[in-house]
């Protein structure tokens, strides 16, 4: 328990915290206060409950409850709502919003595709451009389904679950999902956006120190959500780059073969099942179409 | 036994068995977050088989169901059957000083369908691959794509939603059209306004649920692909047959549109029944009695104007970001008003203390705690560090576990003597409310401190795999040993149940708390049966509302979009439903010779049907066709049911409320249809 809070690695870390942090202390203040008088009534109205029936004889205390306080109360919370909301929640959400301009330093871009239950990362390379990428390319030594004849894939790198980051320079990466929806979570870096499939989602934050870190899945993405885990690295960026061109020389090696590693999918053989029966064939698809439409595929 | 009686008491002991359900599917999953990978006792492991627990070891697959299934059980089977079906079937009547409820037959129905529903659900962990897997939220495409028990999740749901909505149709016409003498408005109990919002609430946003479902089901079972989009790749092999052009998003509103007001239907009732234990217990007017049913119904509207804080992180512009950011913060000025004017109805009282008063007072801190661990959930920039982490799962448990279930316990310990007719041992209810309180607390409290650590949600081994949840398996075990023993705790209570003392004879309807006194108001209020139609009506537009929606959604984001089938049927079908409902108005009725046009649109709508299966329309082909054909059906089944009923009147004298409210409904329709027809005309 070493970790109560997640390590704060980027430059947006520290506006996202502290609209967490000062949202728990006014709830915390508004929480004592009110159980301190819901304390106090009880206290003083406690009685003995062994004598049965109410005792007529103590007369009911009238109340004396002055009529600002629930005014006082009412403008205690919405005081602190708007105050939270105005000055940091709000305006710390627009910054976020806000892509990192290139005028500041040139973004780096990675684009990462979830699939049940991997991260694949795909670099541009020295070239600073992505090759052309077809789904029908896929395979397991193309998780990517990179294009081959484009020149600019030929530097191409493409690692599962593993992420490496320079340090200091801002980082967008481009989401998408080939099955389901996960969430791409970088706990230390305060990054989490939902990868749904259909849409291509951007994620973008500076890592301000260095350190090795567990990429999450937050959404909910199959029985193998529990172990949709990656890695990532912010490194120095001379590092960076040193661990760049490394890749990209390894690529030129004939033995290496897989583009990137020997990324068989466990899901395989089930999915070919799935395709071949029809999608929801299983559930009796064709049944449907045989029986409202006549026809089957 | 007035029919109120047998349908409320019929809500509760099966809601209090599903609640018994939902406690034990969710040990098993507390079992594997403590211990993941351990085997489960052995007797267990047998009762749960070969195919979910090998050796006694759970599978992932099925710890998922464990989760989806607690999840549903909980909050669809058990908590808001329980509060409204039961307690509000059982307590509005006598509270309004109805004989009974206003629509019997409505009631009962409702009351089969929820069972049915239920049932269905949890039959569905005996078909292939199990029960429902994708949580109680049911995302696609990780739903749409999932084991057979994702249909019986759907068809469940939506028997169980349309039992609901029946539900709400019946207490509303209770509470508006059957009161007493001197039941005025303005002297409705809180616990009835409670009630009625409830009812409001499950009356407009179940039925977008209803279309999600039917939605998801076109889905699994026509092919359609309403919430797959193009291009899916499956373990590497792009998915064939399918046509692809969906939005997984369109769920996501449908869904949260129901179910942040479903939450709501969790929290208000048990807001009525500390509202009223407290009152009884102090023997005084609430303190700002008014303002709270203003903060009730503010509660009722606003609770249907967040329901996007759920998707803050799914790629949403700041705009939308920015309103939905305000609606949620804007909730905490109405549940203010509600739990201060709670504590200062106790101000300065002498209290008697009793079981009942323990855990209404109770809720009151734990009721708090889950509302305040909203804020940092509704406000993006926070949401981030806790969305889908266990600091979600702690917020909503202390609102609907200590917090209504405290409710439910308090009104079960209050008014077994005027419901039940006995009375509970005082002493076994300290003895039951002492360790439930302190453990509920040692279970949902630790959830707090790995939410913030950045622990997740619907995890299979509690995180082990990460480093950010390391050192924590002492916690994670201290919330399991937490639950058994909170479990054994509630021997007391059943303890209670069996040796219940017999009290005096029943009283049929307790002693109201009105003055006799002017009538005006309840004298000129419309009949429950002038009512119900209207609430149908309500139903019907807000479920073709939902429907249309999701074509709205999904024709802006495809470009091209075949015209499906001749329309001009469609047209037909609004002149001719018109037309029955133009015959209904010559009295006496001929109902059932006025229902012959509707009956002759049904039989033009199902040719249209067949004129698409010829074109190759199938739902399969592309969401055109599918949205076309959801839509259809859905207003042919309408339109049968409204048949049946006219034709079932026919045959003794209606009423005349009866005639009036066919007509309503047989405009509607007629309305419906035109709508339709402009929509895949024009569009
Ligand atoms: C009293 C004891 C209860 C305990 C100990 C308990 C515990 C849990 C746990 C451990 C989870 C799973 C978290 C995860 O792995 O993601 C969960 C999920 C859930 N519970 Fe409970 N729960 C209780 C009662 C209730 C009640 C009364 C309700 C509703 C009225 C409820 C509604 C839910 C829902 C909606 C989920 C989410 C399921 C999902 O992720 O799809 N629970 N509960
Ligand atoms: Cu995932
Ligand atoms: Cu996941």
């Amino acid at each position: 328990m070493s970790n109560l809070w997640p390590e704060a690695a980027s430059a947006h870390a520290a506006a996202l915290d502290a609209v967490l942090m000062h949202a728990h202390l006014h709830m915390a203040a508004v929480f004592m206060l009110w159980l301190g008088i819901l304390l106090v009534a009880l206290w003083k109205g406690r009685s003995t409950h062994a004598t049965g029936a109410p005792d007529d004889s103590v007369p009911t205390a009238l109340r004396p409850v002055p009529a600002c306080w629930p005014w006082v109360a009412m403008a205690l919370v919405v005081a602190g709502d708007v105050v939270l909301l105005t000055t940091e929640a709000l305006p710390a959400w627009h910054a976020r919003m806000q892509p990192p301009s290139p005028q500041d330093a040139t973004p780096l871009e990675i684009h990462v595709e979830a699939e049940q239950y991997v991260w694949h990362v795909h670099y541009a390379g020295l070239d600073d451009r992505f090759g052309r990428t077809d789904p029908a390319r896929i395979d397991a030594g193309n998780a990517m389904g990179l294009d081959d004849t484009d020149p600019a894939s030929q530097d191409d790198v493409m690692i599962d679950n593993l992420l490496m980051l320079p340090q200091g320079r801002p980082v967008v990466v481009q989401l998408k999902s080939r099955d389901v929806i996960h969430s791409f979570t970088l706990p230390e870096m305060r990054v989490k956006q939902d990868v749904t499939p259909g849409l291509t989602s951007r994620a973008w934050f500076t890592p301000i120190h260095p350190g090795a870190w567990d990429i999450t899945c937050s959404q909910l993405c199959g029985a193998g959500h529990y172990r949709m885990r990656g890695q990532y690295r912010v490194l120095s960026p001379e590092a960076w780059q040193a661990w760049l061109s490394e890749e990209v020389a390894l690529l030129a090696l004939p033995d290496i073969g897989t583009r990137s590693g020997p990324h068989a999918h466990p899901l395989r053989a089930e999915a070919a099942h799935v395709v071949a029966r029809g999608l929801p064939g299983l559930l009796g698809r064709h049944y449907f179409n045989a029986l409202i439409f006549g026809q089957r595929h | 036994m007035t029919r109120a009686r047998t349908v409320g008491l019929l809500y509760v002991a099966t809601a209090l068995v599903f609640l018994l359900v939902g406690f034990l599917l969710m040990l098993l999953m507390r079992w594997q977050l403590a211990w993941p990978g351990a085997p489960v006792p052995a007797g267990i492991a047998a009762l749960l088989g070969d195919a979910n627990a090998p050796g006694g070891v759970l599978l992932p697959e099925f710890y998922q169901q464990l989760v989806a299934m607690h999840g549903t059980v909980m909050v669809f089977l058990a908590v808001v059957p329980l509060a409204t079906g039961g307690l509000g079937t059982l307590l509005v009547t006598p509270m309004i000083g109805a004989r009974d409820v206003a629509l019997p037959r409505t009631a009962l129905l409702s009351y089969a369908l929820y069972a049915v529903g239920g049932l269905l659900m949890l039959g569905s962990f005996l078909v292939e691959g199990g029960a429902a897997s994708s949580g109680w939220t049911s995302y696609p495409p990780l739903a749409v794509l999932a084991t057979a028990g994702q249909s019986c999740w759907l068809a469940g749901m939506l028997a169980t939603s349309c039992g609901s909505t029946l539900f709400a149709v019946g207490m509303i016409a209770t509470i508006i059209g059957s009161r007493g003498p001197g039941v005025t408005l303005a002297r409705l109990p809180f616990f009835v306004w409670a009630q009625l919002v409830s009812a409001v609430l499950l009356l407009l946003a179940f039925p977008a649920l209803q279309a999600a479902a039917l939605f998801q089901l076109m889905d699994r079972i026509a092919g359609s692909s309403l919430f797959l989009p193009s291009g899916l790749v499956l373990g590497g092999i792009p998915l064939q047959h399918y046509a692809g052009g969906g939005n997984p998003l369109l769920w996501q509103h449908l869904f949260w549109f129901l179910a942040h007001p479903e939450v709501y239907v969790l929290i208000l009732p048990a807001m009525g029944i500390v509202a009223e234990v407290i009152r009884a217990h102090t023997g005084r007017p609430l303190w700002g009695a008014r303002a709270m049913v203003g903060a009730v119904l503010v509660l009722g509207v606003l609770s249907m104007l967040v329901w996007a804080h759920h998707m803050f992180l799914t790629e949403m512009g700041t705009v939308m970001s920015d309103v939905f950011q305000v609606t949620t913060l804007l909730v905490s000025v109405p549940s203010v008003i509600v739990v201060g004017c709670l504590v200062l109805s106790l101000w300065g009282q002498r209290l008697k203390a009793s079981p009942a008063l323990l855990f209404a007072v109770a809720f009151l801190p734990m009721f708090g705690i889950g509302g305040l661990t909203g804020l940092p959930l509704g406000m993006a920039a926070s949401d981030v560090s806790l969305h889908d982490t266990y600091y979600v799962v702690g917020h909503f448990h202390y609102i609907v576990a200590p917090g209504t279930v405290f409710a439910l316990f308090a009104a079960i310990y209050h008014w077994a003597p005027t419901v039940l007719g006995c009375t509970l041992s005082t002493r076994l209810g300290y003895w039951h409310f002492w360790p439930t309180v302190l453990l509920m607390n040692s279970i949902f409290l630790p959830m707090f401190v790995l939410g913030l650590a950045g622990v997740n949600r619907r995890l299979y081994d509690a995180g082990a795999q990460y480093a950010l949840a390391q050192g924590f398996e002492g916690l994670q075990q201290y919330m399991t040993w937490s639950a058994l023993a909170l479990g054994v705790a509630q021997l007391p209570f059943l303890l209670a149940l069996v040796t219940a003392r017999r009290t005096e004879a029943l009283a049929e309807a307790p002693a109201l708390p009105f003055a006799q006194g002017d009538d005006t108001d309840v004298a000129s209020a419309p009949s429950a049966g002038q009512v119900a139609p209207w609430l149908i009506v309500a139903w019907l537009v807000m479920l073709v509302g939902a429907l249309l929606s999701g074509w709205v959604l999904l024709r802006t984001g495809q470009p091209e979009w075949p015209h499906t089938a001749n329309p001009w049927w469609l047209i037909a079908g609004a002149v001719l439903t018109g037309a029955s409902a133009w015959f209904m108005r010559q009295s006496p009725a001929p109902l059932a010779m006025a229902s012959l046009p509707a009956l002759a649109a049904i039989a033009m709508a199902l040719r249209g049907l067949s004129a698409a299966s010829e074109a190759g329309h199938a739902p399969s082909a592309h969401n055109a066709h599918a949205l076309w054909f959801t839509i259809t059906c859905t207003i042919v089944v309408m339109t049968v049911v409204a048949c049946g009923a006219a034709i079932r009147a026919g045959r003794t004298p209606p009423s005349a409320h009866y005639v009036a409210g066919l007509r309503l409904l047989f405009g509607t329709l007629s309305l419906l249809w035109v709508v339709f027809s402009l929509v895949f005309l024009v569009g």
